[in-house]
């Protein structure tokens, strides 16, 4: 019954109940959407526990390095690998080199639309040193093929495109076209033939990226012995444990002083520091202002109501209702509100977001695509439902302070 | 007379404002029998409405004693008062205030929802209710659908639901015409006769306090008659 009069007394005030519910819903959706930036961001700058990448740069962050840096962390043979071998949790085998490339359709650069961007690497390590492919099903498969596609036959030429890459670029699975080395001068704009092989997920965070053979890029490179051959932009290595990490880092920046080796989330705070004010001003300034303005919303709102309905709850009073359960009546009114609105606002966003979208598109370093976390699902419904609460406690403690006989002498 | 059922003895009230001490009744004794049907009259500020509030445990005396039964209501707490009000006293409104969200149904079950009564005790209890104030045909009506008269029989329902041992009435037909006010007033006189209810009505009206069987009439917070009604004529009779 205290249900249906909670249901009854929302719907007789219909579009006070609808006005503070679509209040709610709007902060609820801003937060979601904070929220997400925010827990992706924090996400990618904290320290795994196991799996961790290490990601060797060049010290003065101006330029490329020698791939010979990276064979000597990774051959066998080396004094270098020989020390890190000997750290418990290094993994020998599981390193890889980044080259970002720029490439054109079009040779004079004249077409925008025809530029890509492309990291070239091992494939055979693409999967487990590229975080964000997680969702790539027919990943063995595609990177076999980088090495030998199936319609050219042509080695290494391989190239695998996210699908919004793959729109721009106006080409599909199967194509088979030439592509520019982006230089400005035109005699280093190196002519190499692709094949796209297989397309990249649409919730990755890669959708404009495209990924291609390291091998096939050096080749190029070492027939017209091309500035940039033998070099690479950044090289990765994999340790099972922050203490490893440490290790490593240590031993390859002491025996290499002229690359910086450290764990990838350290890397993205690095790179994040310019956001860094931003970031802690949307986290402590505007989520919690959202907060407060939710509060406020709803204690105006149900304040209004609780003074409205003063006679009613006097008329409760008399017949046995005790203060708690009037205060439980307009908490419940109010959290029923927050929930409902909470829900909405989180569960809309998700689906808005996730399904219709495809990702939202807030270009953050290397984070073109942010994607609402599952836990928006509940964190929505509770934010609705703990702001309800913490506004509707002053007019739910003066519901239950009414004074009968104040209320029937105003009254009569 | 029969046994009192109310019992006001040497009942004070007085507020503070400012610095200023407001009595509102002096000193004030009164019985009421089992199944008697009282008419408070007196003029505004006399003390009525807060006598009857003290009786039904909405207000407590600043000295003196309320019993109700067995009950020594000016000793209870909030939270006791509560639970008494929901078993022991039923309460008519001057202007209804029955909630408009719900029906004529909802409405009487309402005070039932705190008594631990099963969903069909509930209903048969409604039903009789409804019976005895004629409104078994309107049970699915929301106030604003009812009128004024509809509207107070249906608070008179809320009032007798829990079989309370009084029922306080404030100016019951205060806000009715005179056909639907005679109708209630009626309705009012059954209930000592048929169910042997003690009814105290508060009233302006002399013609409302002529239908009671004891009339007690209060001034500047202190009692100055009271007297049996007797039937059709109105004639008082002084009680000794």
């Amino acid at each position: 019954m205290l249900l249906k009069l909670i249901m009854k007394s929302l719907y007789r005030n219909k579009v006070r109940s609808i006005l503070t519910s679509l209040a709610i819903f709007v902060l609820v959706a801003t937060l979601t959407l904070v929220g997400t930036v925010l827990r992706f961001l924090e996400d990618s700058m904290a320290e795994k526990e196991r799996n961790i990448k290490l990601i060797i740069t060049e010290r003065s962050d101006q330029d490329s390095f020698s791939q010979r840096y990276m064979e000597d962390i990774t051959r066998p043979d080396t004094q270098l690998n020989a020390i890190l071998r000997k750290i418990p949790g290094f993994e020998p085998d599981l390193h890889a080199s980044w080259n970002f490339i720029l490439f054109s359709l079009d040779k004079e650069l004249k077409e925008k639309n025809s530029f890509f961007i492309t990291v070239a690497t091992q494939p055979d390590m693409m999967l487990q040193m590229t975080d964000g492919l997680e969702d790539f099903t027919q990943s063995a498969q595609a990177v076999a093929m980088m090495k030998r596609p199936p319609v050219s036959g042509q080695d290494n030429i391989g190239i695998i495109m996210g699908p919004e890459r793959l729109k721009k670029l106006k080409k599909k699975v199967g194509d088979v076209f030439e592509a520019y080395l982006l230089d400005p001068d035109p005699a280093q704009r190196l002519k190499f033939d692709f094949e796209i092989v297989a397309e990249l997920p649409a919730t990755s965070r890669w959708t404009s990226f495209c990924f291609m053979d390291y091998d096939y890029l050096n080749r190029k490179m070492q027939a017209v012995k091309h500035p940039m051959e033998g070099k690479i932009d950044l090289g990765w290595l994999m340790v099972q444990s922050q203490e490893a990490a440490t290790q490593v880092a240590h031993a390859v920046t002491s025996y290499l002083p002229q690359v910086k080796c450290e764990t990838l989330a350290s890397a993205m705070n690095r790179f994040l520091e310019p956001f860094k004010d931003l970031l802690f001003g949307i986290k402590f300034i505007l989520v919690p202002a959202i907060y407060f303005v939710m509060t406020l919303i709803v204690a105006n709102a149900i304040s209004i109501t609780v003074r409205e309905r003063r006679k009613e709850l006097a008329v409760l009073k008399v017949l046995g209702f005790r203060g708690n359960q009037l205060m439980l009546l307009v908490l419940g009114e109010g959290i029923l509100l927050g929930f409902l609105a909470g829900t909405l606002g989180s569960w809309v966003m998700y689906g808005l977001i996730n399904v219709l979208m495809e990702g939202i598109k807030i270009p953050i370093g290397f984070f073109p695509l942010f994607f609402v976390p599952r836990e928006a699902l509940w964190w929505g419904p509770v934010s609705g439902i703990i702001v309800t609460l913490v506004g509707c406690m002053l007019p739910a403690w003066n519901a239950q302070r009414v004074k009968v006989v104040d209320v029937f002498s105003r009254v009569a | 007379m029969n046994q009192p059922i109310v019992r006001c003895i040497q009942v004070v009230k007085y507020f503070q404002r400012g610095g200023e001490r407001i009595d509102v009744l002096h000193h004030l004794n009164l019985n009421v029998a089992e199944g008697e049907f009282v008419a408070l009259m007196g003029p505004s500020g006399s003390g009525k409405t807060t006598l009857l509030n003290m009786i039904a445990g909405l207000d407590t005396p600043s000295e003196g004693e309320i019993w109700v039964g067995d009950d020594l209501v000016s000793a209870l707490n909030e939270e006791e008062l509560s639970r008494w009000r929901t078993r022991s006293i039923g309460f008519v409104f001057q202007f209804y205030h029955l909630l408009p969200v719900l029906t004529a149904y909802e409405n009487v079950e309402m005070p039932l929802l705190l008594l631990p009564l099963s969903a069909s005790q509930r209903r048969k209890q409604v039903h009789t209710a409804m019976e005895l104030v004629g409104l078994t045909d309107r049970m699915s009506h929301r106030p604003g659908q009812l009128s004024g008269g509809q509207q107070q029989r249906v608070g008179i329902a809320r009032a007798l639901v829990t079989d309370p041992t009084l029922i306080v009435a404030d100016e019951p037909t205060g806000d009715l015409d005179s056909k639907s006010a005679d109708e209630i007033l009626t309705l009012m006189q059954e209930l000592p006769k048929s169910l042997g209810k003690t009814i105290i009505m508060v009233t302006h009206d002399p013609h409302a306090a002529e239908r009671a069987q004891r009339l007690v009439r209060l001034e500047k917070g202190k009692l100055v008659e009271d007297a049996y009604v007797t039937s059709r004529t109105g004639e008082l009779i002084s009680v000794s």
